[in-house]
């Protein structure tokens, strides 16, 4: 329990956001839930970049703010209306279920003793939003949805990358922010005309292609 | 620097042209003098095995990056070569591409091109993550060039599966990073990696391994990640398919390649036997498998880059670069010319269904011949290159101490000959060919030309190789290990 207290209290937000958007079927609120913790993220590397003295750290964070807490849910919330896609209902369990499912999974690794931990001490909040985005993913249909699980597995990459004594250089930060961008840009076009091919933007009935 | 200057112009082109018809044929003279540059000033640096690598601002040039410039320029341009009459053919089919679609196509194919030499020649992880995930959003507008619902499934599919096994490979990367802050200043730089062992080996360093082979392999479609890349592969346009497989899952590999160098650098290469090894077998077992039940012509070759993947991934897995360089390159030979066969057939007779195209060399002999030549190619039959390949593999497989691998390995490559060879049977012989018609000699000039290259690259250069001389070709492979 120790190291749930010793956690940044930014980054334990962020997980436990991430930890609630499971749950949650309204896309609306999954995209404030995500708008929040990247954020919370955001300021993470801002406090951070002013903690040691690192300006570009700060640049990094506000960046992230804008672009990626703003602009992204902004977009997807954008392209999820003009689809007329409200919400998620998700496939093979239903959310509430599968996010008590998680809640006491990450309670059970956070309450082991640290010696038998079976992931590093520095990644376990990265790791379990990592897992959470994944577990997103696999359990959604509309295509939306899995943009959003693949943006909050980035976001548990963030906080490590971000955590580190010495942050990522700041190229490679840069690189990877608009990689990212890039790559929502086109899964939302790519949204809208699945909308528009199939009349429908749900992933799991997309299985033409086989075997 | 000199090496962008041609795509580009390319790329200007695709943005100022008002009518798209044309842009085909700049593009294949641009991409023929590209060649003819990257080659020139490649070569000697693939030549010089120990030499130095130059690097400039995060990217370098030594043996494997010269390498796979040259490879990746060639595959391209061969692809672009054969587009001319790729796009004339389309233009007068049911669809005719309008000047939007061109242009949009020729703007992405040089960034596209960029982004892969960014893959190879990148001296910093980060970088070549990067380049890798661009060299991802790049090409998906690339596979969704037909507009159907198939073409979207397969963009969708590659877009979403690619991205999130690669932001594995950045999981990866960082946790690198943070093991290398361990013992000094951080850094991502491969080659100070690798020099100056100061990667603390333990769990950390092999779980930011695990990550990078997750992703990378990924994006190489290694089993069982490999599920977009049939999709992906077979609804693209041909000479988009043959990008792809000649000169992308390429790249993938350098970048599985390099992380096993620095692994390999930290006292680890235990570790990336153990894991790599039977990734890379399980995933030629399983692509055989597939292969046998295929019915799509051009899902038959997207399964045999799978199992080549395979091969290469052992031997990365082995640290052999001799065979890894020759298997991608005669490879990328020979997949090309299949892919661009393949769409020749599909433009002549409509359909990509094998049960639908039988007897075709009753109906098209030059297409049929071409054909049935390019698939033992790819099969490995010996007097192709990959032959030669494959059997310096399994000969170092087997003087590894790796015995019981060479024989899963040699069981799958004999699997997927038959597999190759019963598929390929069927549509060339079987009975039910359409009245026999010519085929133009243009739109085969260049897989003519790569099949030949193949069976050259076999009968020159497998005397040279079995018997370790100081040709320069055994030069390179040296160098590459």
């Amino acid at each position: 329990l120790n190291d749930l207290l010793a956690l940044e209290p930014l980054v334990l937000g962020a997980v436990l956001l991430a930890l609630s958007t499971i749950g949650l079927t309204a896309l609306r609120s999954c995209l404030l839930s995500y708008a929040v913790q990247t954020g919370l993220l955001g300021a993470l590397a801002i406090r951070l970049g002013v903690l040691r003295g690192e300006s570009m750290l700060v640049w990094v964070g506000a960046a992230v703010i804008v672009l990626k807490a703003l602009g992204v849910p902004l977009y997807l919330s954008v392209v999820a209306r003009r689809i007329g896609c409200r919400s998620d209902d998700g496939l093979v369990i239903a959310p509430p279920l599968l996010m008590f499912g998680t809640v006491a999974a990450v309670a059970l690794l956070v309450l082991t003793p640290s010696t038998t931990r079976l992931i590093p001490r520095p990644l376990w909040p990265s790791m379990v939003m990592v897992v959470i985005g994944m577990l997103f993913m696999m359990t959604r249909r509309m295509a939306v949805s899995q943009i959003l699980g693949f943006l909050m597995l980035e976001n548990g990459i963030f906080v490590y990358g971000v955590g580190q004594p010495h942050a990522m250089p700041i190229i490679v930060e840069l690189g990877v922010l608009v990689d990212v961008l890039a790559g929502t840009m086109l899964s939302g076009l790519l949204v809208f005309r699945i909308s528009d091919t199939f009349e429908h933007a749900d992933i799991a009935r997309l299985k033409e292609l086989q075997g | 620097m000199s090496l962008l200057a041609a795509p580009l112009v390319i790329l200007l082109l695709a943005a100022i042209a008002r009518r798209g018809a044309w842009l085909p044929r700049a593009a294949a003279v641009l991409m023929a003098a590209q060649s003819i540059l990257v080659v020139a000033r490649c070569a000697p640096y693939a030549a010089i095995p120990d030499g130095a690598p130059v690097i400039f601002a995060g990217f370098r040039l030594d043996a494997t990056s010269a390498f796979f410039l040259i490879l990746t320029t060639l595959a391209v341009t061969a692809a672009l070569l054969h587009a001319v009459c790729f796009f004339d053919a389309e233009a007068e089919g049911a669809h005719p591409p309008s000047d939007k679609d061109l242009r949009a196509t020729y703007a992405f194919i040089p960034l596209f091109l960029l982004s892969m030499y960014g893959v190879v020649a990148a001296d910093d992880l980060g970088y070549m993550w990067i380049s890798m995930e661009a060299s991802t959003l790049l090409s998906a507008p690339l596979v969704y060039y037909y507009r159907s619902g198939t073409a979207l499934e397969a963009t969708w599919k590659y877009l979403i599966v690619c991205s999130v096994g690669i932001a594995f490979a950045f999981f990866g990367t960082a946790i690198l990073y943070g093991v290398s802050q361990q013992g000094g200043e951080g850094t991502l730089s491969i080659a100070a990696l690798a020099a100056r062992p100061h990667l603390v080996s333990g769990p950390l360093l092999r779980l930011a391994f695990v990550f990078m082979l997750l992703g990378y392999g990924t994006k190489a479609g290694l089993f069982p990640l490999h599920s977009w890349l049939p999709d992906a592969h077979s609804e693209a346009p041909a000479p988009i398919s043959a990008m792809l497989s000649g000169a992308l899952l390429n790249c993938a590999l350098v970048a599985l390649w390099r992380i096993c160098g620095v692994m390999t650098a930290a006292g680890e290469h235990a570790f990336v036997e153990a894991t790599l090894l039977p990734m890379g077998l399980a995933t030629v077992v399983a692509a055989s498998l597939f292969l046998l039940r295929q019915q799509d012509f051009k899902r038959l070759w997207a399964y045999s880059s799978v199992e080549n993947v395979g091969v290469m991934a052992v031997a990365i897995a082995l640290g052999t670069g001799s065979a890894f360089s020759q298997q991608a390159l005669n490879h990328s030979a020979a997949k090309v010319a299949l892919f661009l066969l393949a769409g020749n057939v599909l433009q002549a007779t409509g359909t990509k269904r094998m049960s639908d195209l039988r007897g075709l060399l009753a109906s098209r002999p030059a297409l049929g011949m071409l054909i049935f030549l390019a698939m033992l190619a790819v099969a490995g039959t010996p007097p192709f290159g990959s032959f030669a390949a494959e059997w310096t593999l399994l000969r170092v497989a087997v003087s590894g101490g790796h015995a019981i691998s060479a024989g899963v390995l040699l069981a799958a490559l004999a699997v997927a000959f038959i597999a190759l060879a019963l598929q390929t049977g069927a549509v060339l012989f079987g009975q039910g060919a359409g009245p026999a018609e010519s085929t133009a000699a243009r739109s085969v000039a260049v897989p003519a030309v790569l099949v030949l290259a193949a069976l050259l690259l076999g009968v020159m250069v497998v005397p040279a190789c079995l018997q370790v001389g100081a040709a320069p070709l055994v030069g390179l492979a040296a160098g590459l290990r």
